[in-house]
């Protein structure tokens, strides 16, 4: 291909990730850096605030816990379809991926009417007698926890699933046969073997959480804010535009971040593979 | 097969976990009942009649699905010629080319939707619409490459080599050979890119204008003033929309692998 034909077709894609996204992005962060000369002022106040800093924290705690909770329900889960058949599974997946196709407001509303002041789980507890008062249950952090894991357990599994197809019913025969109960070959072959698969899928709950709008916004309310909720917040109705680059700027160190961390981590556990092989 | 009691208590529990809630809605918005309960009382229709009346809901569908149309096909598109670049002249520049092409889904959408707003509206002082198509091209272009890449570097070369020394000009190899066996890989970019696009809120949060809202973000401020089924009713008919996706997606996808087991 000659060199002016590439240029041609890269060109609208360029102008459109260069032009629309990486000039706006330096635009916005650089500035940050320089108050007027360079400085960090800017990042110390974020975090000198325990407003702010609550929010942080809360962003950091709730999207680990949201990962745990996915990856402890999503390790047997994932385990149990891989040993379906084929087309069981492909339909086992299928209902499982179709959460994530539709809208994060549905999958919020849902969430609203089960836990809310007059939701199901109310009414339930409240016609069988045992509580007087309805539970507040919506607009707290376990709420959150509770529709991030619903919003991403579909990534989850579905990674996994595919890592532990491609183990190969050999090697659970092998295991069995040499006297490995199901429990043992479980955790001693099956999460090892899928371990790079959990390594990933990780990273896509836990930067998705901690990037996630919608769902902390109708789950938490103004209460619990995340990240996301606080940049809008601060952009939109307070227009307080230097706050809201500093947020911007840590959100995406934060979500890159922890990829690179986890894809060196994953690139260890390959090494080490290898070395075994 | 063999028997975890345990594994396979958990995964029925989890699927239920998964299907409850959409069950729950669905159930809920044939209920005649004016708010979200069980048990059922009876079956009604009215919701679902409630949001064609819904000026605000029926012209912010419109403004999703034109938005997510033109977005996913012009993705397609300028997707599809920067892909082939970078599979035909691999390198260290194609390279830094394709994480900068798929970096949009590694951004928080917010931050996108942010600095967009900033730079696109505030600073540049572009139209909105503009802006919100601009921004909703950025949501799809990881996907369109993402996918059209990976078929072109599974594609044989030969391919397009044999019908070029047959003598068929380049133009019309690529139309005549390539462009058939990318049409899976075509049709799943689009479809994903749509779904992405008719989906997204953070982007158009910031980028919407007046009469120019988008269905999420519309259905979100339903919810906070109305507590009634009628979100119910437009989530069931949107997950019939996801639902025939998904159907289309597979049966592409089934032709396509159908297609490469022939091509061997």
């Amino acid at each position: 291909m000659k060199l002016q034909h590439y240029v041609l077709a890269v060109g609208p894609s360029l102008l459109l990730a260069g032009v629309c996204l990486l000039i706006p992005l330096l635009a916005t962060i650089i500035p940050t850096f320089f108050t007027p000369s360079f400085s960090l002022s800017s990042y110390i106040d974020f975090f000198s605030d325990s407003f702010f800093r609550t929010i942080f924290y809360r962003s950091l705690r709730l999207s680990l816990l949201t990962t745990l909770i996915t990856i402890i329900i999503g390790l047997p889960t994932s385990y149990y379809i891989s040993l379906r058949k084929e087309k069981t599974r492909r339909l086992l997946l299928s209902l499982i991926m179709f959460p994530l196709l539709t809208n994060a407001v549905v999958r919020g509303f849902a969430w609203i009417s089960i836990l809310g002041r007059n939701g199901i789980i109310n009414q339930f507890f409240l016609s069988l007698g045992i509580i007087d008062e309805p539970l507040k249950l919506l607009y707290t952090d376990f709420a959150i926890v509770i529709g991030s894991v619903y919003l991403f357990l579909p990534v989850m599994i579905s990674t996994l699933t595919s890592v532990m197809v491609g183990i190969g019913e050999e090697v659970l025969e092998a295991s069995y046969s040499l006297g490995c109960s199901p429990s043992k070959t479980f955790f001693k072959i099956i999460i090892p073997l899928s371990f790079s698969g959990l390594l990933i899928a990780s990273v896509l709950v836990f930067s998705g959480t901690i990037s996630a709008y919608t769902t902390p916004t109708l789950l938490g309310g103004n209460q619990n804010m995340m990240l996301a909720s606080l940049l809008y917040q601060q952009s939109n109705t307070l227009s307080n535009w230097s706050t809201s680059a500093v947020i911007a700027f840590i959100m995406i160190v934060v979500s890159m971040g922890v990829m690179k961390l986890f894809n060196l981590l994953a690139g260890k556990v390959d090494r080490r593979g290898e070395k075994d092989v | 097969m063999y028997k975890h009691r345990f594994v396979t208590l958990i995964a029925i529990l989890t699927l239920l976990f998964i299907f409850l809630p959409l069950v729950l809605i669905i159930v809920t918005s044939f209920n005649s009942a004016n708010t979200i309960s069980l048990p059922l009382q009876g079956f009604s229709l009215q919701w679902f009649t409630k949001v064609f009346k819904s000026r605000a809901l029926v012209q912010s569908f419109k403004n999703s699905f034109l938005l997510a149309f033109t977005a996913s096909l012009v993705g397609i598109v300028i997707g599809l010629v920067a892909s082939l670049a970078l599979v035909k002249r691999p390198g260290r520049l194609s390279k830094a080319l394709l994480s900068l092409f798929l970096s949009p889904s590694l951004i928080p959408g917010i931050v996108i939707g942010y600095v967009l707003f900033l730079f696109l509206v505030v600073k540049v002082q572009l139209p909105l619409r503009t802006a919100l198509i601009l921004g909703h091209l950025l949501v799809v272009l990881p996907y369109c490459v993402r996918i059209i890449t990976a078929s072109l570097k599974e594609l044989d070369e030969s391919l397009e080599e044999a019908a070029r020394t047959l003598g068929c000009p380049p133009v019309k190899a690529f139309v005549v050979i390539v462009l058939p066996n990318l049409k899976p890989a075509m049709t799943s970019a689009f479809m994903l890119s749509f779904i992405n696009s008719f989906n997204n809120i953070p982007v158009s949060m910031y980028l919407k204008g007046p009469g120019m809202n988008t269905l999420p973000y519309a259905m979100m401020n339903h919810i906070e003033y109305n507590y009634d089924p009628t979100v119910s009713a437009l989530s069931v008919m949107l997950m019939g929309m996801t639902l025939l996706f998904m159907v289309l997606l597979d049966r592409s996808m089934t032709r396509g692998q159908a297609k490469g087991v022939k091509g061997e």
